[in-house]
């Protein structure tokens, strides 16, 4: 009943972790969206050739051109990606806390790989 | 104005995304290439965004109504993780052309066997390692009453999750549909349970390859803000009608995109 419980609490939790992050993060990338659509609507169709450009070059021309719609997209974006990752952290901490070993260290795993893999520069 | 096209599109695809725990990839790559005409690259990258974005936006409501599995979620992500790098060392060396065709009939033949499956079917007892890591849990019914689950072939899910993270990156497609194959099949949990617990799991994989396309600088915020907006809308909406919807009828739809998604496989491996 008190494991029930703990993990119950801990869905909470992560529950909440991941709805105000998504929310947070739609509203960077709405707002920026938005802003840009209204200058360029069909911006979408410029991307039929692959052309490379950095995130650390887009980066530096938005804050060039204060461009504040890009610098809100990319926030919301970095926001977005990063959640999944940090639910797994989060994850583990939580068991850890629950003194759930087997599935703390299986948390702590998955993150390891999953830090490994990106540094190896391991496309997963 | 095409572009505001992405928006209705993008909800569409986290909405059937997040019910079916397959995130949005199959819908979005065809979508921006074939309608948009962006760049196969581009694309992929904003459908990675896609599947984060369904995982995450569903994910919140499916482990408050207790749909998730947390603790078989975290179990099976270790395989998922694992052979995903296992698939990105091997994907140099195999020529995949011919694991198409073999899992495009695999993936149909599956859909078949879904099909003849009228009702639940889940197991009576649990598997040693499922008493050790309490894996079982329950899940709301029709009238929110908990419905008790076991979980069965505990160490083979692990194994079949490791083969389907190899498999995605072998083949370039999301695991969703062997994950969710796995434990509707193997661990014999309830296909609402196998649904959102996959749509957790798929975040997690993808999020590692989307930070490699965003630090590249492939997703672009043009394509990828839109995407992300009416993904994370369709699937706050896919979650929301996920409770309510019949098991028979999610087992439906599933085997319908499975069906779609084995074809599309056979195709390719073909020409």
């Amino acid at each position: 009943m008190k494991s029930t419980l703990a993990v119950e609490t801990l869905e909470l939790k992560i529950s909440y972790f991941l709805r105000y992050g998504v929310f947070i993060s739609a509203f960077f990338l709405a707002v920026g969206w938005l802003g840009e659509f209204i200058h360029a609507p069909d911006a979408i169709s410029h991307f039929q050739v692959y052309s490379p450009v950095s995130l650390l070059q887009m980066i530096q021309t938005a804050l060039r051109e204060s461009d504040i719609f890009r610098l809100s997209s990319l926030l919301g974006l970095a926001l977005l990606v990063s959640l999944p990752i940090i639910r797994v952290f989060l994850t583990a901490y939580l068991f850890i806390r629950n003194r759930d070993w087997y599935l703390a260290s299986m948390a702590i795993f998955v993150f390891g790989v999953l830090t490994i893999s990106f540094f190896l520069g391991i496309d997963l | 104005m095409l572009g505001l096209w992405i928006l209705p599109i993008s909800m569409a695809a986290g909405f059937l995304g997040s019910l079916l725990g397959l995130g949005g990839g199959i819908i979005i790559v065809p979508t921006l290439t074939l309608l948009f005409g962006v760049d196969i690259r581009y694309a992929i990258a904003a459908s990675l965004i896609s599947v984060v974005a369904t995982s995450s936006g569903a994910a919140a409501s499916y482990l408050k109504d207790h749909l998730t599995n947390l603790r078989v979620a975290v179990f099976l992500e270790m395989g998922t993780v694992v052979g995903a790098v296992i698939g990105f060392v091997l994907a140099s060396r195999i020529h995949a052309q011919a694991l198409f065709i073999l899992f495009g009939f695999f993936l149909l033949f599956s859909a078949l066997m879904m099909l003849r499956k009228r009702e639940e079917h889940g197991s009576v007892i649990n598997h040693p390692w499922a008493d050790k890591l309490r894996l079982d849990s329950s899940y709301p019914g029709p009238k929110g009453e908990p419905i008790a689950y076991k979980v069965a072939m505990v160490p083979f899910a692990l194994v079949v999750m490791l083969a389907a993270g190899i498999l995605s990156a072998l083949l370039g497609i999301g695991s969703g549909i062997f994950k969710v194959l796995a434990m509707d099949s193997a661990m014999k949990l309830p296909i609402k349970v196998s649904s959102a617990t996959s749509n957790f799991m798929i975040g997690v994989t993808a999020a590692g390859s989307a930070l490699a396309y965003f630090l590249r600088g492939d997703v672009r915020p043009e394509i990828a803000a839109p995407v992300a907006v009416g993904i994370i809308a369709g699937s706050f909406l896919g979650a929301k009608v996920m409770s309510r919807i019949p098991a028979v009828r999610l087992r439906q739809i599933f085997v319908v995109v499975l069906s779609i998604v084995s074809i599309q496989m056979i195709w390719k491996g073909w020409r």
